[in-house]
């Protein structure tokens, strides 16, 4: 568990963080969320005791990362934004001295390190000069990195970033796996990323926290916004145009039209959309347009996200 | 300390930097008793004080990559963010460059096996110039690892080092210097004659009392001056201790 | 809202604020402490915390000189000056035995004597301040030591401090050096200032003889001053002549030399003469030095003594032997056997004028015989058949309250450059020579402060290991195959480690 309070770490006359607080909890994968810029490795850095924060704090299981520093980073495994490899060492080389590095048992080492080896799917490789291997592999070994020692929580910064899509896939599995057993937090600013493995998500700009919920939670803090998506037979313009009038809609967008078939993407305003669900219903029978189907649209993060930047951006 | 001094002292021999340096110096030390060897006297003690001065090149060598190349890279943050303290990593550090010197000097070891085969004397006073060598090769180690705390570019700071060797080997000839130059600015502001000769005195005396050449050159005779020795761990362990404090500058500067 | 930030910058500043006075102050606290820890053990305990752990002790003063200096009455004040800045860097300098060693004697001893050093240009009053009627010529004695006490001084050159082999020197044109003599020196040269009654030597030089510079050490060490008389056409022996010294003559005496040396033996003289048998003098008679030591009941032969004792040959020659002291000459050192090489016999001479005979000092074995030489120098062929016990040295004394003395060596042996620079002042000839002076001058001269000269580090090598083939292995193997062994090690590891 991690806990922090009023985090703040300044740079020359800029806060790069400014009073974030949040906890995460045991065996929780946190989305961590923001623009490049908002502050998002600073706070993992002070989480992780390379930095040290202008004021707050931060308590690793219980551990102020300042006060107790070793105590607290026996319990992190960290994945810097960079991972720390040496390119002229070989994976074992590299792992072995982590396991220095980390004060690893010589009698437990070797069973850890099979077990971390085939869990990031490395073993293949273990023999060859970090250097020579592709990104893909480098930051499996990253990970490797921050998880020898068995930390029970693992911060991972932007594990994704510049690899393939079919990377980012094992990548992806590999913290699901991960999620099962270590608190996690997991910067990003691909938002599919977060969406698949998180339970929860802070979204910070500007240093600042600007949201701090469970995914569904977020999705409906969307200001009373719900989006429709209708399906159905007839034309895309009129349809748009006579929906737009109808009370409790804001705004009506004509997505496809095949073989007759149109969809329609419709904003609808208030608490309550039953009502005007059925209005819609009655207005397309009258026009002799078949509705086909109509669901409400799940907002995706980019979408929360940019509506809460925008929204703090405005005020 | 150890996790730092194993990864450091083995990565000299991962790459061809270790070899290297080791073959540097053996081919001079080689040189060096070579020649003495064939003029028919071999005494080990000038052999290694003559080696003495090629630290200003070994030394650098040998430090500019042990913290610049961990910034340029990246994997200082291991150092930050792992259960280790920083000052273990300087000592560490020290202690790998320190073995390869030890290697090295495995050349001198050779050197004196064949002198006294060939009937040589291995004397006391060659063995005040061995510690002494070490003593220094402490204190420049260190120096030349801060130089390499205070930048993440090898070559600036393989030339930092050179440079705080290189002065630390001409203090006697600066403060011969400092001394003229004190005294003609004492001059210069009517400062009376006996004055700017005491003045410049002080000056030049204080500044050799910075040399450790002049503090351990007795140690070739074989008087042995703990207090010398002293100086010399004591600016190691200085330049040591600024060495942590640069790393540890990063985590709490706000520039 | 609005006076909060400013509200939060002053507190969240204040973490870093500390943690950089911390980093500061704690540096400048450790550079506190490292000067004053080094201040206070250069100051205070470097001297005590400095060992001299080199062969022989060459920079700390012996037992002898340590009681010598305490024997000195408190208020004793010896001035050590060296006429030069002192030298940051002493080693390879032919200073690295002697400042050192200076500085010990100026600690140990308790402020009786100091060391002080002048460069001359600097402080050119420090001429006239030791030694104001310039008899020294102190000017153009930069770099070199002068040693005062109560207005008398002498100077100390650097290379009086140090041995060198002169046979070498002769042979290969380098100076080694045999011995550092460097507290043998100042040690004797302070008991000799410090001596009220000196006696004074004459060594008489123009009679083609060699120097005699270790003997004129030697006899400084007993306390006798000893000055040069040449040979001239107006020889005076002076009033204040304790004794006179023949150090090897190649040359006869002049006429008016013997004049004055006979009056001077009249007169209760006391005189040491050495006269070997060498090349330079085998045409020699020394006809009138043999009239004056004959009145001595002494008679130098012209025949050169061939030891024929293989137990007595040194190195299996007959011309370098070892002499035996007389039963009345056994006392003169602890062990009674010395070195000679060329003697020339010394045998005694029936006086009719004098009652004075010469008694027997040194003696060969029973079966050494003589080479005698005719006038042109050519070897007699069958003089050589007589074995029996030969002397290479005599003494003798005439009567009275203070009657003339007398010692002839036929060996060089005892008093030569030569033969001391080769086997050191601690030499047992030497002493035996000490001994010797010490019988001619009687209470006059004062003991010798024995102190042991030093063996130099030597740090040459066995010729028959070290050859130039050897050298040329050691060439081959160090900078060459060594060096290249590692480069390859470096491509090596590097070609392999890139493609892994």
């Amino acid at each position: 568990m991690i806990e922090i309070n009023k985090l703040v770490k300044v740079y020359g006359d800029k806060k790069a963080v400014n009073g974030i607080s949040f906890t995460v909890n045991d065996d929780e994968v946190l989305g961590f969320l923001g623009p490049n810029g908002a502050g998002k490795s600073t706070t993992m850095n002070i989480i992780t005791g390379y930095l040290s924060s202008t004021s707050g704090t931060v308590k690793v299981n219980g551990h102020d990362i300042l006060e107790e520093p070793e105590l607290a980073k026996k319990e992190i495994g960290y994945l810097p934004e960079n991972p720390p490899l040496y390119n002229d060492m070989t994976v074992n080389e590299y792992l072995d001295f982590i396991c220095d590095l980390k004060g690893v048992a010589k009698a437990k080492r070797k069973h850890m390190l099979d077990r971390i080896i085939t869990m990031v799917k490395i073993s293949d490789v273990t023999d060859r000069l970090i250097g020579n291997l592709s990104k893909g592999y480098k930051q499996r070994v990253g990970i490797a990195q921050a998880m020898v020692g068995d930390p029970s929580i693992l911060i991972l910064d932007e594990p994704t970033v510049g690899l393939d899509p079919s990377q980012i896939i094992e990548i992806r599995k590999l913290i699901k796996s991960l999620s099962k057993s270590h608190s996690i937090i997991i910067s990003s600013h691909i938002l599919p990323e977060i969406q698949e493995v998180a339970d929860r998500v802070v979204i910070i700009n500007h240093g600042k926290i600007a949201a701090i919920d469970s995914l569904s939670d977020l999705s409906k803090r969307l200001l009373g916004q719900t989006k429709l998506l209708m399906t159905y037979t007839g034309p895309a313009k009129e349809c748009a145009e006579k929906i737009r009038t109808l009370h409790g809609i804001s705004s009506a967008v004509p997505k496809i039209t095949k073989n007759k078939v149109s969809q329609i993407e419709l904003t609808v305003v208030g608490e309550n959309s039953t009502e005007i669900r059925a209005s819609i219903f009655f207005m397309m029978a009258k026009e002799g347009w078949p509705i086909l189907e109509l669901r409400s649209l799940e907002p995706t993060l980019e979408e929360v996200f940019l509506s809460i930047t925008s929204e703090k951006k405005g005020a | 300390m150890y996790a730092i001094f194993k990864r450091e002292f083995l990565s000299y021999f991962r790459s061809p930097v270790g070899y290297v340096a080791i073959a540097i110096f053996s081919f001079l030390a080689g040189f060096i008793f070579y020649s003495q060897y064939s003029s028919g006297s071999v005494n080990i003690g000038s052999e290694v004080i003559s080696l003495r001065s090629f630290f200003v090149i070994i030394v650098p060598i040998i430090t500019m990559g042990l913290l610049a190349e961990d910034k340029k890279r990246g994997t200082d943050i291991l150092y930050y963010t792992t259960p280790v303290s920083l000052f273990n990593v300087v000592v560490g550090k020290v202690l790998a460059a320190f073995a390869l010197f030890a290697v090295m000097f495995i050349n001198v070891i050779i050197h004196i096996i064949v002198t006294v085969a060939c009937g040589g004397t291995f004397g006391v006073g060659a063995i005040g110039t061995i510690i002494v060598f070490f003593f220094m090769a402490f204190m420049f180690i260190s120096m030349g690892l801060f130089a390499s705390a205070i930048t993440d570019n090898q070559i600036v700071s393989a030339i930092v080092s050179f440079v705080l060797i290189l002065i630390s080997q001409l203090l006697s000839v600066i403060s011969e210097y400092a001394g003229t130059a004190a005294n003609s600015i004492a001059t210069v502001f009517g400062v009376k004659t006996y004055k700017a000769l005491a003045f410049s005195n002080a000056i030049k005396k204080a500044i050799s009392w910075l040399d450790p050449f002049v503090k351990t050159q007795d140690f070739r005779l074989g008087i042995f001056s703990v207090s010398a020795l002293i100086f010399l761990v004591s600016v190691g362990v200085l330049f040591m201790y600024l060495t942590f404090r640069v790393l540890e500058k990063k985590r709490w500067s706000q520039a | 809202m609005s006076n909060k930030p400013a509200n939060i910058k002053k507190r969240t500043h204040d973490r870093a604020h500390k943690l950089k006075l911390y980093s500061i102050g704690s540096i400048a606290l450790l550079i506190g402490i490292v000067l004053v820890t080094n201040i206070l053990f250069d100051g205070i305990f470097g001297k005590i915390l400095t060992f001299d752990f080199s062969d022989f002790g060459q920079n700390t003063i012996s037992q002898e000189s340590q009681e010598f200096i305490d024997s000195l009455s408190p208020d004793t004040h010896v001035r050590i000056v060296g006429l030069f800045s002192r030298p940051d860097n002493v080693s390879g300098t032919p200073y690295q035995y002697i400042i050192p060693l200076l500085d010990d004697y100026a600690k140990k001893s308790d402020g009786k004597i100091t060391v002080e050093y002048y460069d001359l240009t600097e402080n050119p009053t420090i001429i006239n301040e030791l030694d104001p009627s310039n008899a020294y010529d102190l000017a153009s004695n930069a770099g070199n030591f002068v040693v005062e006490y109560n207005g008398r001084i002498k100077i100390i050159t650097p290379l009086d401090c140090y041995s060198y082999d002169e046979e070498k020197y002769y042979y290969t044109g380098t100076y080694y050096i045999n011995s550092n003599n460097t507290e043998y020196v100042f040690t004797n040269t302070i008991n000799m200032l410090t001596n009220e009654n000196m006696c004074k030597a004459y060594i008489v030089s123009g009679l083609k003889e060699d120097t005699s510079f270790y003997i004129t050490q030697v006899l400084n060490s007993m306390s006798i001053i000893v000055e040069e008389l040449p040979s001239s056409d107006n020889f005076v022996i002076p009033e204040d002549c304790d004794l006179m010294i023949l150090n090897g003559p190649n040359a006869d005496i002049s006429e008016k030399m013997y004049v004055a040396m006979s009056d001077y033996i009249s007169k209760g003289g006391k005189i040491f003469i050495a006269v070997n048998f060498s090349i330079r003098n085998v045409t020699e008679r020394f006809d009138r030095l043999n009239q004056l030591v004959n009145q001595m009941g002494i008679n130098i032969d012209p025949a050169m003594i061939n030891e024929n004792d293989p137990g007595f040959q040194r190195g299996g020659y007959v011309i370098d032997h070892t002499v035996i002291a007389t039963d009345d000459f056994s006392d003169y050192y602890s062990v009674p056997y010395y070195h000679a090489t060329y003697s020339r016999s010394i045998s005694s001479y029936n006086n009719p004028n004098s009652s004075i005979t010469g008694i027997p000092a040194l003696r060969t074995s029973d079966k050494a015989s003589l080479t005698e030489f005719d006038t042109n120098g050519n070897a007699i062929e069958s003089s050589t058949d007589t074995t029996g016990q030969y002397y290479v040295a005599m003494y003798a004394a005439g009567q009275g309250e203070d009657p003339a003395k007398m010692f002839v060596f036929g060996t060089a042996n005892f008093s030569s450059d030569e033969y001391i620079s080769g086997y050191g002042v601690n030499d047992v000839n030497v002493e035996f020579f000490k001994s010797c002076i010490r019988e001619l001058t009687g209470s006059k001269s004062a003991n010798a402060i024995n102190v042991a000269v030093k063996n130099v580090d030597n740090y040459s090598l066995d010729n028959t290991k070290a050859t130039t083939s050897s050298a040329t292995m050691m060439m081959v193997i160090f900078m060459i195959i060594l060096p290249v062994v590692l480069i390859a090690l470096a491509v090596y590891v590097y070609t392999k480690r890139k493609n892994l």
